[in-house]
């Protein structure tokens, strides 16, 4: 399983899925959990000016161990070079091994880590999560992958609203004045058996097909001067959901296409 | 584990993520029920007869059912079949994944919404190994 988001992707198994996300493209903070004690977090700070890496984890490293300390257990860490940055192993009441890096976003600081109990050993999950973590953005479009919702839109877009409901993850993105809705919906196999692709496609999107598929369906709608609503509905029966992509715009260029579903 | 059966039936305790998926849950065995073609299952839940002889003579005068029909999609029908005190919450949900392509948190929430569902309408017990 993928997850993308601000920019960041990384690789995971299945079992893994996001507990908090907060913040913005220029500092946030992502948290995933895989249902047991393991936690996989990252931070991300935008750099200004020169960065002393080694200083920001030492002070970022002194905050863990004070929450160590009110458990009564201090906090033992060790520092070590990596491809990326610097590399970090702690153990104190939980235990964790993560990166910082000002390499892999040349434009943000970041801080990944994958932390559980203090007894367990984690160089395996280190090694296969943290490895995996690189900009989530070519020339111009960025990934967002969350809960199967995967969509490459372009850039700039920036998070407004979402919603993590069991069979359906809906997120609302703002480009400038041009707002885009992503939407996957689970069991799209099951449903597709009771209602017609064009006839669910029309009725969730309330616009007009205008052209469609066996699987994919077009739609659009004039709205007051100018605007429009269009959208993109594609059933991967493969992956058992429905995504969808609506974009309100004046713009011809924010038209949705089919590549933007990954 | 009358406690945790008594939480997962709407009592004060809520059972943890853990519990939850450790505990089993089985069939009322006194419960018909029959699988259909499309793969649906149709239960019958006997109603508990009213209370006092007013009711229960108003009850028979009236020729209330003794029982309703639950059915259950296919999907739902599933996880009917594998709850058979043998299968635990977690390999249900597991299961759910791989046939349906849920996520894990998609497959947890709705398993566990529907087997509350169904443990409220008395359908099904949770066994809680300790």
């Amino acid at each position: 399983m993928a997850f993308a988001w601000e920019g960041i992707a990384l690789e995971l198994s299945d079992d893994w899925a996001p507990t908090a996300i907060t913040g913005k493209r220029s500092a946030g903070y992502v948290k995933l959990g895989d249902g047991s004690h393991r936690a996989v977090q990252i931070r991300w700070q935008e750099r200004k000016g020169s960065v002393d890496l080694e200083s920001r984890l030492r002070a970022y490293l002194k905050l863990l161990d004070r929450d160590s300390r009110r458990q009564k257990v201090p906090l033992s860490y060790e520092l070590e070079a990596s491809d990326q940055g610097i590399g970090y192993r702690y153990q104190g009441a939980f235990s964790g091994r993560g990166i910082a890096s000002a390499d892999i976003d040349p434009d943000r600081i970041i801080f990944a880590e994958i932390s559980s109990t203090r007894s367990e050993r984690l160089s395996n999950q280190h090694r296969k999560v943290l490895s995996t973590i690189r900009p989530a953005s070519d020339e111009d479009r960025e990934r967002w992958t969350v809960l199967g919702l995967d969509l490459w839109l372009p850039l700039h877009s920036e998070p407004l609203k979402r919603e993590f409901v069991s069979g359906k993850t809906r997120i609302v993105w703002r480009k400038y004045k041009s707002m885009i809705e992503g939407q996957r919906w689970g069991l799209a196999n099951q449903l597709m058996q009771r209602h017609p692709l064009e006839e669910w496609a029309a009725s969730v999107t309330g616009l007009k097909v205008i052209s469609s598929t066996p699987d994919v369906v077009h739609l659009e709608t004039r709205q007051f001067l100018g605007a429009r609503a269009m959208a993109i509905v594609k059933h991967q029966p493969d992956r058992n959901q429905l995504t969808v992509i609506k974009v309100n715009s004046r713009w011809e260029n924010m038209r949705p296409e089919e590549s933007w579903i990954g | 584990m009358d406690r945790l059966k008594r939480a997962f039936r709407g009592g004060k305790r809520q059972l943890t993520a853990a519990e939850m998926g450790k505990a089993r849950p089985v069939r009322k065995p006194e419960l018909e029920w029959a699988t259909e073609e499309d793969g649906s299952v149709r239960i019958q839940a006997p109603i508990p007869g009213p209370k006092g002889v007013m009711m229960r003579y108003l009850a028979e005068k009236m020729k209330s059912p003794s029982y309703r029909v639950v059915e259950l999609e296919p999907i739902g029908a599933m996880v009917w079949h594998l709850s058979d005190g043998q299968h635990s919450v977690a390999a249900i949900a597991k299961q759910l994944q791989k046939q349906f392509g849920m996520n894990r948190l998609e497959s947890e929430a709705s398993l566990n919404a529907f087997l509350q569902m169904l443990g409220q309408r008395g359908l099904i017990e949770l066994k809680i190994s300790q």
